[in-house]
Order: C-alpha cells, then sequence, then structure tokens
C-alpha cells in the first residue's frame, strides 16, 4: 500500500511525503541533499518514545525511515497521521539545523566578546577609585564631622 | 532475525554497548564490515515482545546522544 501526505502550496511546485505502509510500520525515503542527515537523525531522536525508528541507506544520499508503532496499532490512519507528523518534525530540524548554521559566528563572536574581553575586575577597581576620590574630596559643609567633635553638645 | 545497521547513520560502538546491555534477553551475534554493522538475534526472550526493534531503538538512541557530545566537545 503506498499513500501520499502533500504539505498545500501556493507554487505549482509541491513537495511530496511518498510512504508505504505495512501492517505495523511506515516507510519513507528521504533525500539528504533536502534534509541534513543531522536533522533526520534529529527528528528520529524525538519520536524514539513514541514509536519503534529504524533508519537505512538504500543508496548514496538517501536514508529510508521506518516507524513501527509500539502499542500494536495497525491502523492505517494513525500510521499516516505518524508519518505526517515525523514529516514536520523533521522540517522543524531542518529550520533549527539551517539557522544553527547561518548564526553561528555570529554566537561564536559574541560568547567570544562575553567570555573575552574586559574583565569584571577592572571595573570593580574603577568604582573603588572612585569612592576614594569622593573620600578625597573636601567636605565644605563638614557633613563628615561626628557631632560630638562639631561641638554640638548642647 | 539479523539486524543491518548502516556505519554511516549508527554507531559501531552504540551497537556493542547496546548488545552489551540486551546481553540477558537473548544470543547477540556482532559482525562489522566496512559499511554496516550486522547483528544476529537468536533466542529471543518470550516475555519481551519485539525486542529487536527495542535493540534497534537504543541503537540509535545511543548513536544520536554520542553523536551530539562530539559535536559539544569539538565546540
Amino acid at each position: 500500500m503506498s499513500d501520499t501526505v502533500t504539505a498545500p502550496q501556493a507554487a505549482s511546485e509541491m513537495e511530496e511525503l511518498v510512504f508505504d505502509t505495512d501492517g505495523r510500520r511506515v516507510a519513507f525515503t528521504l533525500d539528504e541533499e533536502l534534509f541534513p542527515r543531522d536533522a533526520i537523525l534529529g527528528a528520529a531522536y524525538l519520536f524514539l518514545d513514541r514509536c519503534f525508528v529504524f533508519l537505512e541507506r538504500p543508496a548514496d544520499q538517501k536514508v529510508q525511515v521506518r516507524l513501527k508503532t509500539k502499542d500494536g496499532s495497525a491502523d492505517p490512519d494513525t500510521l499516516e497521521a505518524l508519518a505526517g507528523e515525523f514529516g514536520n518534525a523533521l522540517l522543524d530540524q531542518v529550520v533549527r539545523f539551517r539557522v544553527a548554521e547561518s548564526t553561528g559566528q555570529l554566537r561564536e563572536y559574541a560568547f567570544a566578546r562575553a567570555f573575552f574581553t574586559t574583565p569584571a575586575q577592572s571595573s570593580i577597581d574603577q568604582l573603588l577609585a572612585e569612592l576614594d576620590d569622593e573620600e578625597l574630596e573636601e567636605d565644605d559643609l563638614e557633613v563628615a564631622v561626628p557631632w560630638e567633635q562639631d561641638g554640638g553638645a548642647a | 532475525m539479523t539486524l543491518h545497521f548502516s556505519r554511516s547513520i549508527y554507531d559501531a560502538d552504540a551497537v556493542q554497548q547496546t548488545v552489551a546491555a540486551y546481553a540477558a534477553l537473548g544470543t547477540f551475534t556482532v559482525n562489522v564490515d566496512d559499511h554496516s554493522v550486522v547483528v544476529e538475534l537468536s533466542n529471543p526472550s518470550p516475555d519481551i515482545p519485539d525486542l529487536a526493534d527495542h535493540f534497534a531503538n537504543h541503537v540509535l538512541h545511543l548513536s544520536i546522544t554520542t553523536a551530539r557530545r562530539a559535536i559539544e566537545g569539538a565546540q
């Protein structure tokens, strides 16, 4: 049995996830040029607690994903939904992968700036120096003179 | 039952670790070649249905976590 889940698109070009069902299993083949291996593994990881996942390499740059229900269900609708959810998770992982790739340099720069620029100690030293300067300044109003020394005893 | 784990997807050490973890549940024979790790499962425990599937899930889990640790270590 073979079915197709089609993502709605405005353009005439349509991406399709073609899958086969066999008893408790649903299987589909992914192209690594479209879906990086790390994205496929990321999506597979998310499904390990829900179903049995097996990955095969039928050809170079191809990964076959086989999902098998854990509860013994062989309902075609359940299998179709499982395949569709995997497809969604896969797209999510691809986006994460691409964002991580495109912002990698920026993140490295931000981390480097946070960890390896002006150390915090110098700003503390600067504050202490400012306090020392303030203490050395003249106290025209003699606010800092204790009351007893100021002859204020009535 | 025979399981073929592609070495471009699965980690060979993860297969070995899983064999060690599942040793009490059946007899596992492992053969490693350039492209795959082949595991022959015999005498599976009757108490655990889908033992081979559980085994494969465990191998995949270990393979992914190992790969992620390697990436994190390299950064």
